[in-house]
């Protein structure tokens, strides 16, 4: 197996793929990966999502890929009761998220505090989208940050890429994981769960068989605001970072968009909804407490392996 | 009849002997696995700490999620392939989730 790293979307990207036109396919991957953040970036000003957001109050032709992630992001809002919100870009940019997390973390000194409360604003269900001639129009007020869907969807449409060219293949972008036909040896594709309080351990290692796996943690992307801590996870019904009784929480699904769904709701909470949800849809997920213990949904004992890289 | 056992003899040493010699040749010369980039090397030595955890005592099983969290137990759509233990696989990169 043969495979390339690279940094993409703030984060360390790998594309592994095996066989003979495995370099061709991880260099289209790799292209299609750095396009995607091309249209998906907010940071980038002429991105399509930033140029969607001026657009607001005002009709939007997008592209056939925006479409289809708005409509990904819609279903998903619905699913999760609201839950999963990719409008919640005002609330990060209040809360000094207004620039990439590396340029945030290069910043010296902290980020100035809030200068306003937050203000009621449009939610995502008054957005139209006409699917057919693929225009949007968001209301006044309302923009959008996909964030980490928009990571998956990438994940997705790289890894589906990659497999026209190889038997077997992999798309690591910051966690968010997609994989495709049988890992070499025929033994899984080896998974390792950080622990979310020292990135130098794992706190369990899993194996997987074809698909997709995410993580969301509230110890990554976060940064100093007026003396506090905050997280680039929102809880859309407060909009401040999410007080989760979990550290982080890990996904696994037929998708990486899925997986990063259900990984940030299930972190965002309330747990027993979407426990239940996540049950209904066939979702296995583990949930790390802040004291560093490992908990699962049912049948997740059945892939956690070398119980000793857990740490208490 | 004893020179043909002789012969007989003679013949499967020499074949056993030549198709030891061209399966060694044969697999001395096969492709090995290889990694495109050098950071691969770096990717590997990234879980040595998690190997370092191995010698930590095997905790008891993962405690479940309370009971009104979780109503129902259906089957996980995946096919998880239960191991007790894995080799250290070289030709291919570990995978990490943390988050990001």
């Amino acid at each position: 197996m043969e495979w390339i790293q690279f940094r993409a979307m703030s984060t360390d990207v790998l594309v592994a793929g095996q066989g003979p036109l495995a370099q061709d396919g991880m260099r289209a991957a790799r292209a299609y990966i750095e396009a995607g953040e091309r249209r998906f970036s907010r940071f980038q000003p002429e991105s399509e999502l930033s140029r969607l957001n001026r657009s607001a109050g005002r009709w939007f032709t997008a592209s056939v890929e925006m479409v289809q992630l708005l409509q990904k992001a819609l279903y998903f809002h619905g699913l999760t009761g609201g839950v999963f919100d990719p409008s919640v870009l005002p609330d990060l940019i209040r809360l000094g998220y207004d620039r990439s997390i590396d340029e945030i973390r290069a910043r010296p000194g902290m980020v100035p505090a809030a200068a306003s409360a937050r203000e009621p604003r449009p939610g995502l269900d008054e957005m139209e989208l006409d699917e057919g001639s693929r225009r949007v129009r968001l209301p006044k007020g309302l923009q959008l940050d996909f964030g980490g869907i928009a990571k998956g969807w990438i994940v997705d449409g790289a890894a589906a890429l990659l497999g026209r060219y190889c038997d077997a293949c992999a798309v690591n972008a910051g966690g968010d994981m997609r994989f495709i036909g049988h890992a070499p040896l025929g033994l899984g594709w080896p998974v390792e769960l950080e622990d979310p309080r020292d990135a130098s351990h794992s706190i369990a290692r899993l194996t997987l068989s074809d698909g997709a796996v995410a993580t969301s943690s509230v110890a990554k992307r976060s940064w100093k605001q007026g003396g506090s801590t905050r997280h680039h996870l929102i809880d859309p019904r407060t909009g401040e970072p999410a007080r989760s009784e979990w550290l982080c929480a890990t996904a696994i699904a037929a998708d990486a968009v899925t997986a990063e769904v259900y990984a940030k709701a299930l972190l965002i909470g309330p747990g027993a909804g979407l426990a239940e949800l996540a049950a209904r849809n066939n979702i296995v997920y583990l949930l790390v407490d802040r004291k560093g213990n490992l908990h699962g949904s049912p049948h997740s004992q059945e892939l956690v392996h070398e119980h000793e890289f857990i740490r208490q | 009849m004893r020179f043909f056992k002789a012969s007989l003899r003679t013949l499967i040493m020499l074949a056993s002997t030549f198709s030891f010699l061209g399966g060694w040749v044969l697999l001395a010369h096969s492709l090995k696995p290889t990694s495109s980039s050098s950071s691969a090397s770096s990717a590997a030595a990234a879980i040595v700490p998690g190997n370092a955890a191995a010698a930590l005592p095997t905790l008891a099983p993962l405690p479940g999620l309370n009971s009104q969290q979780i109503q129902s137990m259906p089957q996980n759509p995946l096919t998880i392939i239960a191991q007790p233990q894995q080799p250290q696989l070289q030709a291919m990169p570990m995978f990490r989730t943390s988050g990001s």
